[in-house]
């Protein structure tokens, strides 16, 4: 009698789940790829007949160059993040058990303000005559003010801004996992705290490091709003690219191809994190 | 605390050496000498503070006073790194990320040997091992004793001074811990190398050490052989501790020149005097005896007094061991005495039952004396 409304119970939320995916993700991502193959049509936004030419629009020189741009942010930034965050998740999840909540506190509190709200605050910082700029100025390391908003740089700084928190929780989540003997065990055998610390702590971190990196990679790929408000006119990501298709532009089957094209490379780097983590145990942390 | 190891040669010292965490003092001014050679294990119940002392040599912690002595330099504050001492840790702390090969490597490339001597070293230990055919497998790939043995070879194969175990074999099924025990015994005279040896299970400790050290709450109850810990424990805790024991309270009631006369459980008695302490007239004293000291014979006739340097009880419950049959003995002042009788179907008298009366008497000067503190 139980056993039956456990097992209804279980299949239900299965049933759910699946049919929540189906609708919610599978069925719009089939329709994007759809779209993807078809023609640009004034009055539907869509028509036959099929065909590649969205694909090969995204090689065009103006379109093509706005990727690789973006990419070229999204791989600084991601850089950045990982050689900032890692100390910082190193430092919480070997600091006492007391205080790590407190430090996670003051990592996920930002996110409790609208992240475009943050990004606004931003530009009086990044200004000509702003925050940063006055101090550059102060300490002597610029004589004239230096023109960040609106700039690569200030991009770069939005994104990073951002995106820290993504890349230092899910570090967190394997560097406090790290068995402490491990390390004992490196500096037993005659390791010094370096070379425990790359011998042991980096590896044994290396599933973190990959899902910290997607994390942040590919919003930084198309959080478009972070360029429209530091980067002006001339800064670019692929998010961009694909709000601008759909809504200015009403170019839906190219901006389909650009979506479909970061699917398959998230797909890609998910495939690749998956693998990094199986090689130990099977551990997710998102 | 007599050394009693023949040539003994210190190699590593504690010297008032003292412990805190926080508030909480685990160490106590502790004095201890590990000689060259020999299997030194640490005794006592969790919490004593016998894996701060590993820790201590090991460089993981350092003492809150007194020094750490090793050939007769200081080394306190010295990192783990720089420490002629290797560690098997509890739970192994194998490098999961590595392979058998490269968690053995370890030691020997942070050393910076060249790659063919690596290989020829690692091969070599792994040999000792027996796991020379496991070199490609990852740590979760191996099982329990495996994984133990490749820690053994991992900590043995930099050559070290002192080879620390923090209670390696407790997390091995029964038969397989029987079976380490010979095998580290076995390794420790191949290798010559000091052990330093932790664990809570005494008879894990009487069997494969050369010295044992008691412990309990920080200070050290007694550092002696095997042999002497058992038979003539210093004070009431080694007694209780390693093994079971019975124990009588007694009243001094005559000091002779040899020997004294007490009183223990209403009956009279001449026991031999202590060497360990002065004894005085109406002072208390504790008689300690093992079980297997205890001698039991059936009484036929109830109604007949019992015999010199005897007591009078009934058999209130039997454990049938094979080799053995372990008797709790109820005594007329309603004490219980434990009882190992070895089992021989030739002799009538140990067929026991329960209910039944019998005289426990014991073996003579087998008794051990101790001051009611």
């Amino acid at each position: 009698m139980l056993k039956s409304a456990d097992a209804f119970c279980r299949s239900a939320v299965l049933y759910f789940i699946f049919i929540w995916l189906g609708l919610m993700v599978f069925i719009p991502n089939l329709l994007v790829l759809l779209a993807s193959f078809l023609s640009k049509d004034p009055r539907y936004f869509l028509s036959l007949p099929l065909n590649l030419e969205n694909y090969k629009a995204l090689f065009d020189t103006v379109l093509f160059g706005v990727i690789l741009k973006s990419l070229n942010i999204a791989f600084f930034t991601t850089v950045f993040c990982l050689l900032v965050g890692y100390p910082f998740a190193y430092f919480i999840a070997r600091s006492p058990k007391e205080w790590r909540s407190l430090f996670l506190m003051l990592i996920i509190v930002p996110f409790w303000t609208n992240s475009l709200i943050r990004n606004y605050a931003l530009i009086s910082i990044l200004s000509t005559n702003g925050l940063l700029n006055s101090f550059l100025l102060k300490i002597g390391l610029i004589s004239q003010p230096i023109q960040i908003l609106y700039s690569d740089w200030a991009v770069f700084i939005g994104m990073s801004y951002t995106l820290l928190p993504f890349m230092i929780l899910p570090l967190y989540a394997t560097l406090e996992k790290l068995d402490q003997n491990l390390l004992e065990a490196a500096r037993d055998l005659g390791a010094g705290s370096l070379a425990a610390f790359f011998k042991v702590v980096v590896p044994m971190s290396f599933p973190g490091i990959v899902a910290g990196c997607i994390m942040v990679f590919l919003p930084a790929l198309s959080l478009f709003y972070v360029s429209d408000i530091l980067g002006g006119a001339n800064s670019t990501v692929v998010g961009s690219v694909i709000r601008n298709k759909f809504m200015i532009a009403r170019d839906w089957p190219v901006g389909s191809a650009i979506s479909v094209i970061l699917t398959v490379f998230m797909l890609f780097l998910l495939k690749f994190y998956y693998k990094s983590g199986n090689s130990e145990e099977e551990q997710t942390i998102w | 605390m007599t050394d009693t190891a023949p040539s003994s040669q210190p190699l590593l010292e504690l010297q008032n050496v003292t412990k805190f965490f926080g508030t909480n003092k685990v160490l106590d001014d502790i004095d201890l000498t590990i000689n060259d050679g020999e299997f030194l294990t640490l005794l006592g119940p969790s919490g004593c503070g016998k894996t701060t002392i590993l820790r201590l040599i090991a460089g993981f912690e350092r003492p809150t006073t007194g020094k750490i002595v090793m050939n007769g330099k200081e080394i306190s504050h010295l990192p783990p790194n720089r420490r002629a001492v290797n560690t098997i840790f509890q739970q192994y702390a194998l490098f999961p990320h590595m392979t058998v090969f490269e968690n053995v490597a370890f030691g020997l490339q942070m050393k910076g040997l060249p790659k063919e001597e690596i290989e020829q070293e690692v091969f070599k230990a792994l040999e000792i091992v027996k796991m020379n055919t496991f070199y490609t497998r990852r740590p979760s790939e191996l099982s329990g004793g495996q994984q133990q043995r490749v820690a053994i070879a991992r900590a043995f194969i930099n050559q070290p001074k002192i080879l620390l175990l923090d209670e390696p074999l407790s997390a091995l099924d029964y038969k397989l811990r029987q079976a380490m025990q010979i095998e580290l015994k076995e390794l420790q005279r191949q290798l010559g190398v000091t052990f330093v040896f932790v664990t809570h299970d005494q008879e894990e400790a009487l069997s494969m050490s050369d010295r044992i050290v008691v412990m309990n709450e920080g200070i050290i109850e007694q550092a002696d052989t095997p042999t002497r810990i058992y038979e003539e424990p210093s004070n009431m805790f080694v007694a209780k501790f390693v093994g079971e024991i019975n124990v009588f309270d007694g009243m001094v009631m005559k000091v002779g020149e040899n020997d004294f006369d007490t009183i223990v459980e209403g009956m009279f008695y001449r026991l031999r005097k202590p060497s360990a302490f002065e004894i005085a007239r109406g002072s208390k004293i504790k008689v300690l005896l093992r079980p297997e000291d205890m001698v039991v014979s059936k009484v036929n006739d109830p109604e007949a007094e019992a015999p010199e340097n005897a007591l009078r009880g009934v058999i209130s419950y039997m454990v049938y061991k094979g080799m053995t049959i372990d008797l709790l003995i109820q005594t007329a002042g309603g004490n219980m005495i434990k009882a190992t009788q070895f089992f021989n179907e030739d002799d009538p008298d140990i067929a026991f039952a329960v209910d039944d009366v019998v005289n426990v008497s014991w073996i003579k000067d087998w008794e051990v004396i101790l001051p009611d503190a």
